[in-house]
């Protein structure tokens, strides 16, 4: 098991500097080397998640992680605040165990549906594997500076991904997208710098994401939960916190700052779209859970009525706004900001059905919503068209397709038997059990649910309904079912979404004792 | 002491002048070869003064006052006059043709010599003469385009220099008149307590920040960098802006001002100033160059604050961020010209490039790395400014530090916007008339190199530090 983890994380990388020194003309080698490279992430995720000890009951943070790597990478003296040290130190929980699986599942099927491009293919699948690296370098580095670094990192291939394989108005939602999250991950670079300045490893700071977890603060820093410094009459801790909430809330995205994700989704090219709704949002959710939540507990708890009010906004408003949607795509996009709302109200309700629901669910949409856009894929391949209203009657035309639009608009809305039901059960008996804010808040989310019906009910009903028809004649010859590879994709899909539907276990088993550690931080020094 | 002695003392402080000297005297024979041939005799002489010269300067061991008082060295000068020397090396990598090489070379030589005395300079009237004669080769080189707007940018530079050196030496002489020194080693927290000297102090800094390019000193930069030749705009972007911020961090570090003394928050003020012009500036330029000039001049910005806060981590990044700056601006304004030289000016232009994939990748990562994302060195400077300005909250208790992190975050996300430009003209836009530009492999190699040592730098940044401390040791 030694250096597995540096193995998944690394190798696609390693694929990927090959790439550069194969001629661009030979594209259909970098289809087969993307998908080698992230099909071996793959199995080596299924080899950790089968050794992994779902028993381990942590003592601390520092006992919570499995697979641990550790190295020294930058040792620097800077004088008056000792030694700069920065580890390559690597690791795994129950928390990130699932997501680090979810991963490398979802970017496998993101190089299937990226299988056709043949047009700057060699661009294309160097930065898709530089990609696959930092998003799975996000959910198991143990360095903050690790971290930061996979985080950042994602944006730049993102944005050329968007930019240059893109819709019409690429150009602008590439940048859209960059600059918001750029503005969001500096909020996070500025708490870490304070949290280095403030957390000791033995005698010298550091940036070990375990040593913040544990709260090894030296006395009277900035961040130290006993030191009286205010910053503009606010606790340095509290302004921390609300940092890292708008700093991952941009990446979530919650409402009021998602607007990059409609236009992000809608411009960019299918596969893109599968990763930044099943990976790239779920970084966003981890980093709060990991980071907000787990190095602030004490500001977390004061804040979680707070933070489940952002959650019930972003489910109400981003479904009403799914509702209003005539782009397939774009109805899907908002129905994401919607589903990662619960994820907000799980954690907002510090209980361990809550963050056990708001984990499920974020592995739940990580199947569900590439699925869905994959589904809107089908439709725009074919025709170079998604609008609603463009389409009708198409269940007699291609009934495999509409199956499977059937199932995971159905896994969307919450159908018991199938994962998505689960996940917002949980978060639903969280923030109804929660102490941390009033009963309005479920109330609320438990409507979303049925704003959720809705929405895609009523897609269903426009475009698979009714009498076939649509818009152009041109598109009739090209109103194929489904082929084999989009089966390819949609079928494991399925099979999970249906499988963590009927047994979560699947992936509680490997979370509960790491959440069970977890919501114990919050009622240390508690009344 | 008798006058054998002095004198004794005068020829063994000698020595820490033989760099400018050599260099100095590389100048005339420059200029003297210059009469019988040109092109690469040229070169190879400008080359072998540098290496001469960053000879003399590493064999040096004196540190602290010299000759008087006059010259103060440290570990900065040191270390920070060999960038200077090897930032100089690099200028011979620019296709530069063989008219007015001698001039241009001459003149770089002595707006090096310039820069390397104002850094040591401890007596105010060195302070001046350094900074004149570096201002004079600048404005020269201003013009070295030989074109109406080079002329032009020539002159605007020329008057605006004009002016604050003359204000700069009414405060030199309210300084003097008020304090009876010339020496910065004498001044101490008492010198500027009365309203006067801190009115000259201020009329000093005018000089100093108009070599820095801080707002409102900054007018002149985006012209002049403009119309100069890229080879010139290069190091005067580099070498005199990095020359002065040693300058200012030696007055500083004599503790003459608390954090909360009004001189110190106007100059922190006008460093946030300098980052919000800068990068505001930038927004609405069309050519590539004057944009990347505006960058520059937030860049200014950056490196301010580690000239002010007096602790190990604020010399420790300023030392960094100086050598990562260097790199970058260097590469940029070789990239700039190689474009320019294929017609490619202004940003719209660069949209016939997208064919041009590879160079066009590097400069993209280039100005990731002057933006300052990861994994390039251009974040690890920025990740010590934070730090240095957070470790100065905590410290100082200043919260105008609070702000300088604030709006120094703010203009991160906006420079991004505005140096992305150009990689969304080369790889974004839908261009009809693509062509590829003509790029020899030498170029792509050169740059290439160049974006390996940014991402070198970023994963092991001690190599800078050590380099500084090996540097500093040769002489042992």
């Amino acid at each position: 098991m030694q250096n597995t983890l540096t193995y998944i994380f690394l190798f696609p990388l390693l694929i990927a500097l090959v790439m550069l020194f194969i001629p661009a003309e030979r594209w259909k080698v970098f289809r087969r080397l993307s998908f080698a490279a992230v099909a071996i992430q793959l199995v080596l995720s299924v080899i950790l998640m089968i050794n992994f000890d779902q028993s381990l009951v942590p003592e601390s943070w520092e006992g919570a992680f499995q697979f641990v790597e550790k190295a020294n990478w930058i040792n620097m003296s800077l004088g008056s605040i000792g030694t700069i040290s920065i580890q390559y130190y690597l690791g795994v929980d129950g928390i990130s165990m699932p997501l680090v699986a979810l991963s490398s599942f979802v970017l496998l099927i993101g190089v299937i549906s990226s299988w056709n491009i043949e047009e700057k293919a060699k661009g294309y699948h160097i930065l898709y594997l530089v990609l696959s690296s930092s998003i799975i370098g996000c959910f198991i580095a143990l360095d903050f500076f690790l971290f930061y670094l996979c985080f950042e990192f994602m944006l730049l291939p993102m944005f050329f991904l968007i930019g240059i394989w893109g819709g019409s108005r690429r150009s602008y939602a590439s940048i859209k997208f960059f600059l918001y999250t750029l503005l969001g991950s500096l909020f996070i670079l500025v708490v870490m710098i304070g949290l280095y300045l403030s957390v000791v490893d033995g005698d010298s700071s550091t940036f070990s994401m375990v040593k913040m977890l544990d709260g090894a603060y030296a006395s009277d820093t900035v961040l130290d939960p006993g030191s009286p410094q205010l910053i503009f009459g606010y606790s340095a801790r509290v302004l921390a916190f609300i940092f890292l909430i708008i700093g991952f809330g941009i990446k979530l995205p919650a409402v009021p700052v998602h607007t990059w994700l409609p236009d992000a989704h809608v411009e960019a090219p299918t596969p893109i779209s599968v990763v930044l709704a099943g990976l790239l949002l779920k970084v966003g959710a981890y980093g709060l859970l990991r980071i907000a939540y787990g190095i602030f507990p004490d500001v977390a708890i004061d804040f979680s009525g707070f933070v489940a009010i952002i959650g019930v906004i972003s489910i109400l408003y981003g479904g009403m706004n799914a509702l209003a949607q005539r782009d397939l795509k774009r109805m899907v996009a908002y129905s994401s900001v919607s589903h990662m709302g619960f994820v907000l109200v799980g954690l907002g309700s510090i209980t361990s059905v809550g963050f056990s629901g708001s984990l499920f669910h974020m592995i739940s949409h990580g199947l569900i919503s590439p699925a869905l856009f994959l589904i809107a894929g089908v439709i725009y391949d074919r025709t170079g068209n998604r609008q609603m209203e463009n389409f009708s009657g198409l269940a007699a035309k291609m009934p495999v397709y509409t199956f499977f639009m059937a199932v995971f608009f159905f896994a969307g809305l919450g159908l018991p038997g199938l994962s998505g039901f689960v996940g917002e059960l949980m978060v639903l008996m969280g923030a109804f059990g929660s102490s941390q804010f009033s009963l309005w808040i479920g109330i609320l989310s438990t409507l979303g649910i049925a704003v959720s019906a809705a929405y895609f009910l009523w897609t269903i009903q426009r475009m698979f309904y009714g009498k076939y028809f649509v818009r152009e004649s041109a598109w009739e010859s090209s109103m194929f079912d489904l082929t084999a590879r989009e089966k390819l994709m949609l079928i494991p899909l399925t099979i999970l979404v249906i499988a963590m539907g009927i047994y979560p276990r699947l992936v509680l088993d490997y979370s509960n004792e790491t959440i069970n550690f977890f919501i114990q931080q919050f009622s240390i020094g508690q009344p | 002491m008798n006058l054998i002695d002095q004198l004794n003392g005068i020829l063994a402080d000698l020595q820490g002048v033989w760099a400018e000297s050599a260099l100095m005297l590389g100048a005339i024979a420059v200029l003297v070869l210059g009469l019988a041939r040109s092109g690469r005799a040229i070169k190879a002489l400008f080359l072998i003064v540098l290496i001469f010269a960053c000879y003399l300067n590493l064999t040096n061991g004196l540190r602290g006052d010299i000759l008087s008082g006059s010259l103060f060295l440290s570990v900065h000068t040191s270390t920070f006059g060999i960038l200077f020397l090897i930032t100089a090396s690099f200028l011979l990598l620019f296709k530069r043709g063989d008219k007015h090489s001698t001039e241009f070379y001459f003149f770089i030589l002595s707006m090096l010599t310039g820069s390397l005395l104002m850094m040591k300079a401890n007596s105010l009237l060195i302070i001046y003469l350094s900074i004149e004669l570096v201002s004079f080769s600048s404005y020269i080189l201003t013009n070295f385009s030989f074109k109406k707007k080079g002329f032009e940018a020539s002159i605007k530079y020329l008057l605006f220099g004009a002016i604050c050196s003359a204000i700069m030496l009414f405060g030199l002489g309210i300084i003097y008149g008020s304090t009876s020194t010339f020496l910065v080693s004498e001044w101490n927290s008492e010198t500027f307590s009365a309203l006067l000297p801190q009115v000259g102090f201020i009329l000093l800094l005018v000089g100093i920040f108009f070599k820095i390019s801080i707002a409102p000193a900054h007018l002149w930069v985006p012209a002049t960098y403009q119309e100069a030749p890229a080879d010139a705009t290069a190091f005067m972007s580099i070498v005199p802006k990095l020359a002065a911020l040693v300058l200012l961090k030696r007055i500083f570090e004599g503790q003459i001002f608390t954090s909360n003394h009004w001189i110190y928050s106007l100059v922190l003020g006008l460093g946030i100033l300098t980052i919000v012009a800068g990068t505001l500036g930038a927004f609405r330029q069309s050519n590539a160059r004057r944009m990347i000039s505006f960058g520059a001049i937030a860049h200014s910005g950056f490196l301010l604050p580690l000239t002010l806060i007096q602790s190990t981590t604020a010399s420790e990044s300023l030392w960094y961020y100086s050598v990562v700056y260097a790199i970058m601006n260097m590469v940029t304004f070789y990239l700039l010209d190689v474009h320019e030289r294929n017609g490619i000016v202004e940003i719209d232009d660069y949209k016939q490039t997208s064919r041009s994939v590879w160079i066009g990748a590097i400069f993209s990562l280039i100005l990731v790395s002057l933006v300052g994302l990861p994994p390039l060195a251009g974040f690890t400077a920025k990740l010590f400014l934070f730090t240095t300005l957070w470790e100065g909250y905590s410290l100082l208790e200043n919260s105008q530090m609070l702000w300088y992190l604030i709006v120094a975050v703010i203009a991160t996300v906006g420079s991004l916007f505005f140096y992305l430009r150009i990689p969304r003209a080369i790889f974004l836009s839908q261009s009809t008339d693509n062509q590829s530009i003509n790029l020899n492999l030498s170029t792509k190699i050169l740059a290439t190199l160049f974006c390996i040592v940014l991402l070198l730098l970023f994963f092991a940044p001690q190599l800078v530090m050590e380099a500084q401390q090996l540097l500093n040791n040769v002489h042992e």
